[in-house]
Parts: C-alpha cells; sequence; structure tokens
C-alpha cells in the first residue's frame, strides 16, 4: 500500500568535512604583515583564512571566495541549499543513501552544470560519509530491540517520520542524527498506514496526525508536542471514502486526503472530539481528475496552494491540478512555471529553480523512481509534455512507466525484484535488501 | 628576572593590562619577558607564555634567553592574547565549562572588528588553539549572511578581481547573493 520510494530534499546544506588543507597557494606571515596598518589579508597563510572558511554556512562560503582572487581557490560546499537528494532506508533500518536525481540529466549542459558546482560527480562518497554516521546512530539508538523492518512514513522539513511494526514511531534526521521518539501508537483496532506531519518536530506546532482508512470507517491518532499520548477515535463514514496512496497532507491548519479518483477529505484535528463527525469533512465534487481507479496520484502543498498531479495508465500523460480555493474544485494547470516538482507519495515538493542553481530543470516533474543504471530519477518534461529518462550518450530517451516498474499497486517486494533484475542499479543497497524494503522519500 | 611579586606588568604606559592578585604570592613566579615588534615590552607569569607554542618551543631550544622578540605581533593585540591566556589558566585550575564560554563570548563581544582580525594572525603565529578557535568563529559569526563588499571591508582586502570576473562569480552563484544583509 505504501509506495516503496520517495525524493529526499535537503534544505539543509550539507556539511563537508575540511581537513584544513587546502590546496592553496603558499602564503607567508611575512614580518611586516600585522605591523602595517594596512594589513594584507589576502597575504596570510591559507590555513589561516581556511579555518575562518570552514566555520561558515554554504551561502557566505560562495560570496567569501568572491572577496579577493587568492581566496577564490576555496573549496565550495558540495550540495547547496533544497538540492534534491533521493534517500533510502535499508532493510535493516540501519542506513540511509542519498543520490541525486538530477545527476545525470537529459541534457549534457545541465549535467555538467551540476556535476560542477554541486556534487562534483561522485554520489557515492557522499553517500558512504552519511552511511556511517548513520549507521552509528540507529543501532545505538535502537532501545526497542525490535527487528521489525522500519520504513519511512512521511518526510518533510529535513525530517524523516519513520515507523517501525504498529506501535513505533519517530522522528529521524540523517544530517544532524537526532531522533525524537513519539509514544507508541494505539495500535489495537487497526494498523494505521498513512502518517503525517504538519510541522518539524522542533516546531512548537508541530501535530502528528496516524490515519487509516478503510471505506466506511476512519480510525485516527494524533499528538500535538508536547503530549505524552496519542489522541484516537474513529468516525464511521456515511458515503465512505476510497483513499489514494498519497500520504495526508497538511494544509491552511487540517489535514487533506486525496481519494482515489480525485476527491478531497479534510481531518481537522482541532475539532471538538464529540463533534467527530466534524472532524472530517469530505469536499462536495472538487472535480474528477482521473476516470480510472487505480491511479498514481500525489497530492503537495505548494507555498500555500494544494496542488494534484495524477499519472495515467503506463504513464500515457500526467496531469496537473491547482484546488481553486473559493469553489474547492480542482482546476488543471498546464504550467509550473520556473518551478520543478519532486514526487513522492510520502511527501512532495515544489521548488524554485533559482534555488537549485541547475538550469533547465523548469516545468519539470521529477518523480520518485529509479531510473536504470546512473540511478537517477524520472522526470515528466511538461513543456513538451513527454517522459524522459537520463542521458545515455547525449540522447534523450524517451520512455514510460513500464520501462521502470510502476509503484501504485505493486508489491514491495516484487518492485525490488524488477529494480533488481531490470535496473541493475546500486547493486549493493538492492543486494542488501532483498527482503524488499526499500525505502526513499521526499525530505526537504 | 624580576622579583616582583606583582602579576605581569607592563613596562610601558600607552598599553595597560589588568591587575591580577597573585594568590600563590609567597613563592615568586618566574617571568618571561616578551617583546612586540613594537619595542614594548611584556612581563608574563611562566605559565601564561607556556600557552604560547611559539614561546614555548622557542624556550626549549635556547633556554637562557631573557627576552623572546615577537617581530611578526605588534603590542594591541599582543595584550589582548595575554588577557586572554590569563583568564584561559584560571580556567585550568577551576575548570568551569559554562563560565569559560561566557567569558570566551564577553572577550570576543567587546572586541571591535579590527581588534578581532588583528588578533587572529597573534594566535596563530603563536599558536594558541583556543583562542584561534574563539576568534574564527566570531569573525564567521560577523560576516554571516554580509556582502562580499563588506567582507572586504572588514578585513581590510582590496578588490583584485576584474569587472567582468567578478560579474562572472556573481552570475553563477546568484542564490548566494539573494537576501544578503545591508551593508
Amino acid at each position: 500500500m505504501l509506495s516503496v520510494m520517495y525524493f529526499l530534499i535537503m534544505a539543509g546544506v550539507e556539511m563537508v568535512n575540511y581537513s584544513g588543507k587546502f590546496a592553496f597557494e603558499e602564503g607567508k606571515l611575512s614580518r611586516s604583515s600585522v605591523c602595517d596598518e594596512k594589513r594584507r589579508w589576502s597575504d596570510l597563510p591559507g590555513d589561516v583564512v581556511a579555518l575562518i572558511f570552514s566555520r561558515l554556512c554554504a551561502p557566505d562560503c560562495y560570496r567569501f571566495v568572491a572577496v579577493c582572487k587568492s581566496w577564490s581557490s576555496f573549496p565550495l560546499p558540495k550540495i547547496k541549499k533544497e538540492f534534491p537528494t533521493l534517500v533510502y532506508l535499508k532493510s535493516d533500518g540501519k542506513l540511509i543513501n542519498f543520490l541525486s536525481p538530477l545527476l545525470c540529466c537529459s541534457t549534457p549542459e545541465i549535467a555538467s552544470s551540476v556535476c560542477k558546482n554541486i556534487i562534483t560527480s561522485d554520489s557515492t562518497n557522499l553517500s558512504s560519509d552519511i552511511e556511517d554516521n548513520e549507521h552509528d546512530q540507529c543501532l545505538e539508538s535502537d532501545r526497542s530491540q525490535s527487528h521489525e523492518p522500519r520504513t519511512v512514513s512521511f518526510s518533510k522539513h529535513g525530517w524523516l517520520l519513520v515507523s517501525q511494526g504498529k506501535y513505533v514511531v519517530f522522528f529521524f534526521n540523517p544530517i544532524t542524527n537526532q531522533r525524537i521518539d513519539l509514544p507508541g501508537l494505539p495500535g489495537d483496532e487497526c494498523f494505521f498506514d498513512e502518517i503525517s506531519f504538519s510541522e518539524a518536530p522542533t516546531s512548537p506546532d508541530c501535530i502528528v496526525l496516524a490515519i487509516h482508512v478503510q471505506s466506511f470507517w476512519v480510525f485516527f491518532a494524533f499528538i500535538r508536542r508536547g503530549e505524552d499520548h496519542w489522541n484516537s477515535d474513529s468516525i464511521y463514514l456515511e458515503s465512505g471514502f476510497v483513499p489514494s496512496y498519497s500520504s495526508p497532507v497538511f494544509h491552511e491548519g487540517c489535514f487533506y486526503f486525496l481519494g482515489q479518483t480525485g476527491c478531497l477529505a479534510i481531518f481537522d484535528p482541532n475539532r471538538d472530539e464529540k463533534d467527530e463527525l466534524d472532524m472530517w469533512v469530505e469536499v462536495d465534487s472538487p472535480g474528477n481528475p482521473c476516470t480510472s481507479p487505480i491511479m498514481n496520484c500525489y497530492m503537495v502543498d505548494c507555498n500555500g496552494e494544494l496542488m494534484s498531479v495524477f499519472v495515467g495508465h503506463m504513464g500515457q500523460w500526467v496531469r496537473l491540478y491547482m484546488l481553486d480555493h473559493s469553489s474547492m474544485v480542482w482546476k488543471e494547470t498546464k504550467d509550473l512555471g520556473d518551478s520543478v516538482l519532486f514526487l513522492s507519495q510520502v511527501g512532495s515538493r515544489l521548488t524554485k529553480t533559482t534555488k537549485l542553481q541547475v538550469p533547465g530543470l523548469e516545468n519539470r516533474i521529477y518523480f520518485s523512481r529509479f531510473n536504470k543504471k546512473e540511478g537517477t530519477c524520472t522526470f515528466y518534461d511538461l513543456s513538451a509534455g513527454k517522459f524522459h529518462t537520463s542521458c545515455n550518450d547525449h540522447g534523450r530517451d524517451t520512455c514510460t512507466f513500464y520501462d521502470l516498474s510502476a509503484e501504485a499497486g505493486i508489491k514491495r517486494d516484487k518492485l525490488v525484484k524488477e529494480v533488481k533484475l531490470g535496473l541493475n542499479m546500486e547493486k549493493e543497497i538492492f543486494e542488501r535488501d532483498n527482503d524488499g524494503r526499500v525505502l526513499m522519500g521526499l525530505w526537504e | 628576572m624580576s622579583s616582583s611579586t606583582d602579576s605581569p606588568t607592563l613596562t610601558t604606559e600607552t598599553t595597560q593590562l589588568s591587575p591580577q592578585p597573585d594568590t600563590e604570592t609567597a613563592k615568586p613566579t618566574k617571568k618571561i619577558t616578551l617583546k612586540s615588534s613594537d619595542n614594548q615590552i611584556f612581563e608574563v607569569e611562566e605559565s601564561v607564555a607556556m600557552e604560547f607554542a611559539t614561546v614555548k618551543s622557542f624556550f626549549e631550544d635556547s633556554p637562557s634567553t631573557d627576552t623572546v622578540p615577537l617581530p611578526n605581533v605588534t603590542a594591541k593585540p599582543l595584550s589582548q592574547v595575554i588577557e586572554f591566556c590569563k583568564e584561559q589558566i584560571k580556567f585550568k585550575a577551576n575548570p568551569d565549562e559554562a563560565q569559560k564560554k561566557k567569558y570566551n563570548a564577553e572577550f570576543v563581544t567587546e572586541k571591535s572588528d579590527k581588534d578581532l582580525v588583528d588578533m587572529i594572525p597573534v594566535a596563530n603565529y603563536l599558536e594558541i588553539k583556543d583562542l584561534l578557535d574563539v576568534l574564527n568563529q566570531a569573525v564567521a559569526d560577523r560576516i554571516e549572511n554580509k556582502s562580499v563588499e563588506y567582507v572586504r571591508s572588514f578585513f581590510g582586502i582590496d578588490n583584485d578581481f576584474t569587472a567582468e570576473e567578478e560579474a562572472a562569480l556573481r552570475r553563477e552563484h546568484a542564490w548566494a547573493y539573494e537576501g544578503v544583509d545591508e551593508d
């Protein structure tokens, strides 16, 4: 039921280890330099300036190198702000790998630009750095001693919400290695298969919602920051609701649910629990973006606007809708402007391309789906109305989902098998993942 | 060697160090004389001078010397560095991380940009790691989210890029120039 892959977007900037040894010009602390009223900082040994440089955050680094020529040779941080990265949670829950969906792009100039500015072509080193930290952290913090598989249930604002088995759920920040445990879920009646949260767990407004919808019943549990137990109950639905595989999205104080054919339901945790019927409101007729019930669909809060994306059978089409708030109807849109959309069913994100600093990404939708050997992502070009894979021999391969394995409706183990057999990427990861639990998420 | 039981004294009038009460006045502590590039003389306790790795190794190499010349260091930053090291020695005797943190923070906060920038090469030359850490962090904090022009004037650096080179750098990293503080 849960999507098997998801993106991760790094909002924070990757920490780079500076050893302090730079290929920096041999400066000399001349005898007169400090005595001079006009100091010559550009003459100082690179080491001294490097020590300051190593304490700067990334945007400062990028300006620092523009101060003078002798400072321009400092190596810049490898990953930029909000650069989207794929992450996997391995089957043992111990390792998370990062992979850039943009590393290999469909035009050579983009690929070189990415390599030059951001990743310097080596995603494996990056992964291994983080893996090492991650490994220890997870082992140590595994207080539950449970061997049940961990899955990433949701991701937002740099945090992964990881669930393990029926009851265990915790926040995890893969960059800082912070783990925040939540009280055990009240899972006696059902298995909460959809989990979402409103804000980062460090925010006072953070609220976590775990929910299970089965045709005429909604089982829910939510917890606010500072509470020591989940508030749980169930609601009977007279009309029924068929949820999609997309995680609930927090939008304007409520959690929004996307139904399989584009219908919408709104869960308001702030309603008085006595009026539980008011907590779950279904939107009358938001339109019917798709007719077939088995469909890949996604919902994302884009800067205060609710957007949904539907993908036709075998990727025959991709349709984009914005929710019109006055009429509460989905209105189709064809254009993302200068933004790029990264989609996964457990967390999606719209990003301005100017922040990614990679030209040519405008009006694209990246899916949480791997593409062949390089382990890059499938994207849909809205302008061209086509799916693309990454570049091989500088050409554009057009492909459909079928080449890459579909995600919704296919069991997790089957997907992994397909990836293993067909896509031949990230061998090591998938070899260790033979029990089928491969996860990726969108993390901003 | 000075027979005075006072804490480090200064033989010039231009720079002042706060007097430090010596709790072990019973036995006179060994003094070491440092001479700055502008020919000012600083007498400091041996324990303070040994905080300076450069001075320490100088004494190890030539133990009979009376005065350590510091040709790269002017009096003002040196007096500030000595002030810092004296405090650090107190914290070594009575470890109190919170107090130490507080002192270090206050030490840099009350300094001007120029004082900070002047102290860095001194701390580097004398190899005082703790101070260098504190100073570098303070400088990094002060230039956080500041424009390139601000950073140049902060360090007193002339722009040696051509207009074309600079424009190219800005274009390449345009995102880093968004939302920078006003100078």
